[in-house]
């Protein structure tokens, strides 16, 4: 089931009283960041019942960190660089086992609950691209994904991908040039 | 392909099609190999804006799941700010298990003597 997205907000004391050990207002902040965190642990992972694993840990995760959150940066922000950091060590757990990410996965176009009143190409493309995404390899993926969807830098995604950040780049065009391919193929199949 | 198709293509292969320059623009409005090229890169560019506004739906349960996990902790002291223990601290409770052992270990000695005896 996809939904569209709606900016995540949330009263700044609430942080601050989850940052004091209050599970109430953490609990608050699980009900309000849970979905994109899941999104982004799909993105990375493709497959949802790992991605849920992955989201109850990087959530768990930080709770235990939450004294540590200086308020730096906004906790979606500091959410991802959790959950990115919490799927790379379940990648790593589950590398023997091969998942299969259409079947994990299957988007189905006609599930999507986008806005109709954005209709047009752009609606109809969202399943597309996270179905042309799944076909690119982990690393490959987890960098587009960061980069184009999450707008991270290079040299964040080399340092928590623990690769170089010339690596990171290379993956980055290599996986765009795919997309592009692939994105091409899925508009000609609906011309 | 012509000279200007190279730095045309790279750049929409690197940035998007909204790097083009005012003179690659009118390039690609000449070249028809330009003209696709930028046509597939705006295709993903639409397709990534889109994908950050799309969100997958977490299972009902996480929430309850996460709760669950949480278990409370140690509050941080307001005043030491919840930072490890000074090394005074560290050197007192290292003295008193060495005191401890000592005294220990003499008594059973002692008490063995005094059986042997």
């Amino acid at each position: 089931m996809e939904r569209e997205r709606v900016e995540p907000s949330q009263p700044l004391d609430l942080v601050e009283r989850a940052r004091l050990g209050d599970r109430d207002a953490f609990g608050e902040l699980v009900r309000i960041h849970q979905h994109e965190v899941f999104t982004l642990a799909v993105r990375l992972v493709r497959d949802r019942e790992l991605a849920a694993d992955v989201t109850q840990d990087a959530f768990v995760r930080a709770w235990r960190a939450m004294p540590r959150f200086r308020g730096d940066a906004k906790f979606s922000t500091w959410m991802h660089r959790i959950t990115v950091n919490t799927a790379w060590t379940h990648r790593e757990k589950e590398r023997r086992v091969r998942l299969d990410p259409l079947e994990s996965l299957a988007v189905d176009p006609e599930s999507s609950e986008l806005d109709p009143e954005r209709g047009g190409e752009a609606a109809a493309a969202a399943p597309a691209i996270e179905d042309a995404l799944g076909l690119l390899s982990p690393t490959m993926r987890a960098v587009v994904v960061l980069k184009d969807i999450y707008d991270w830098s290079h040299a964040e995604i080399a340092e928590h991908l623990d690769i170089s950040v010339t690596a990171a780049k290379v993956r980055l065009h290599r996986g765009r040039k795919e997309l592009r391919a692939r994105l091409a193929d899925w508009k000609d199949g609906r011309a | 392909m012509r000279v200007r198709c190279v730095p045309t293509r790279a750049t929409v292969q690197a940035r998007g099609a909204s790097a083009l320059t005012a003179s690659m623009r009118t390039h690609v409005g000449t070249c028809a190999g330009c003209a696709a090229a930028v046509s597939d890169a705006r295709v993903l560019d639409v397709a990534f804006a889109d994908a950050r506004v799309f969100e997958y739906t977490a299972p009902s349960d996480i929430e309850q799941r996460i709760l669950a996990a949480t278990g409370p902790w140690a509050v941080p002291d307001p005043v030491r700010g919840g930072r490890r223990p000074g090394r005074a601290a560290t050197v007192a409770a290292v003295a008193t298990a060495a005191t401890t052992a000592a005294v220990g270990t003499f008594v059973i000695v002692l008490r063995r003597r005094q059986r042997a005896a």
